[in-house]
């Protein structure tokens, strides 16, 4: 191995000792790659005065703005168009597609968490926080499986129908609206999968209460795939729109 | 940075000082001649959504993350508008920022704006900006692991870059 290799090993592992530094400031070509100091400041040139003037101006005229109040409206919005589908099907229409009380509370419970938490998961600053909530996409659906009757009464594709389109449907005003909340923030694909996964949550907690099918199959085909294809669908749609600001 | 958030345009002044002139020639390094248009974008950026800064967080690498986040979009919208462009800078685009010897700070830079994106990323901000693999994995969103990789293959491309531009020269 040449002090060469040696100094471009070290450089990429960013361990570089003083016969590496040695032999770089005596070599034409690792020379040029020796890092500098990046602590210092170089001062503002005169373009940089009309980029500090219009961001003074957009200082002055735009507030700071919480990003958990928006997470909160956001996981309030969910809420309520749950409650209002809800409702629409029937408060005296109760029937569920999971084997035992216990359970339906468990599930019920992990699922108004995925709407309310998820929404804000999604939402907060950071790379990390979006990223835990996709690790619930291969557990929703084996929950959902899990906990299922296996009562099959859906027989026909029309009778199943109604439970995808509660999943799509319910999922539009809330992934509309956090779709136009992640325009300020930066493009992030798992983010945009996180809010559409959240958004689509509202129509499976809906279903919870009101699917008396219990079986694997439809569960998986009319329940959880819906679901998951909304958090697919949320990730062009969110590179389709501009960004407002590229803060992560 | 806390009396920024609240709007002090003091504290904002202060901040732009000393990072602004440093950042529009990182800028330069993955953008070329687009540097202050990003960076126009990078602080209406900070501006706007200063809402969402995590108390506490240390703000260069805060600002550097949107800078990257800005160049990546100008990147993508100008690959969609201009079919025939790549993601490589053209050798004229990188107008190069001060560095002790410019005859070599001129051959980096060329070689540099050859590097691919992800790469010439992970260059600048370890090479140039004093990042550690560690800041930038933060910085980017991604593993420690997927940033040496990328800095492991741009040194090596580069090393070849300017060993060829020497043995020419």
């Amino acid at each position: 191995m040449s002090d060469c290799d040696r100094f471009l090993e070290a450089l990429a592992s960013d361990r570089l000792d003083p016969d590496n530094r040695a032999h770089a400031r005596g070599c034409p070509v690792c020379g040029p790659l020796l890092p500098v100091d990046g602590s210092g400041t170089l001062p503002p040139g005169p373009s940089l005065e009309a980029v500090h003037a219009r961001a003074l101006e957009a200082l002055r005229t735009t507030p700071a703005r919480p990003w958990s109040r928006d997470a909160a409206r956001l996981a309030l919005l969910q809420g309520a168009v749950a409650l209002a589908v809800a409702s629409m099907l029937g408060v005296s229409n109760w029937n569920s597609p999971v084997a035992h009380h216990g359970a339906l509370a468990v599930v019920g419970a992990f699922l108004l968490a995925l709407v309310t938490v998820g929404s804000v998961a999604a939402l907060a600053p950071g790379h990390r926080r979006p990223r835990l909530l996709l690790w619930l996409a291969p557990v929703v659906p084996l929950l959902l499986v899990a906990s299922g009757s296996g009562v099959h009464t859906a027989t026909t594709l029309r009778s199943a129908m109604p439970c995808l389109v509660t999943v799509l449907l319910t999922a539009v005003v809330p992934l509309a609206v956090g779709l136009a909340l992640l325009r300020g923030m930066a493009l992030d694909a798992p983010r945009a999968m996180a809010l559409g996964l959240s958004a689509a949550a509202t129509g499976l907690f809906v279903l919870h209460w009101h699917c008396a099918d219990g079986s694997g199959p439809h569960l998986l085909c009319f329940h959880a795939l819906p679901w998951l294809a909304v958090g697919l669908l949320a990730v062009p749609l969110r590179r389709a729109l501009p960004t407002t600001s590229h803060v992560p | 940075m806390e009396r920024f958030v609240q709007g002090e345009e003091r504290a904002f002044s202060e901040l732009f000082n000393r990072h602004a002139g440093r950042l529009q020639a990182a800028l330069r390094r993955m953008v070329g001649p687009a540097a202050d248009d990003v960076l126009q974008t990078t602080f209406l950026s900070i501006v706007r959504a200063r809402g969402r800064y995590q108390r506490g967080a240390p703000f260069r690498p805060w600002l550097y993350t949107v800078a990257v986040n800005a160049a990546r979009d100008h990147l993508r919208r100008n690959r969609r508008e201009e079919p025939h462009a790549t993601d490589t800078l053209p050798e004229t685009a990188a107008e190069p920022a001060p560095l002790p010897d410019p005859g070599l700070s001129r051959t980096v830079e060329t070689a540099l704006a050859q590097l691919p994106g992800p790469q010439r990323e992970a260059i600048v901000l370890h090479r140039f900006e004093g990042f550690s693999f560690r800041e930038i994995a933060e910085l980017l969103g991604v593993t420690e692991t997927a940033v040496k990789v990328r800095a492991h293959r741009g040194y090596e491309r580069l090393r070849v870059l300017l060993a060829a531009e020497k043995e020419a020269g």
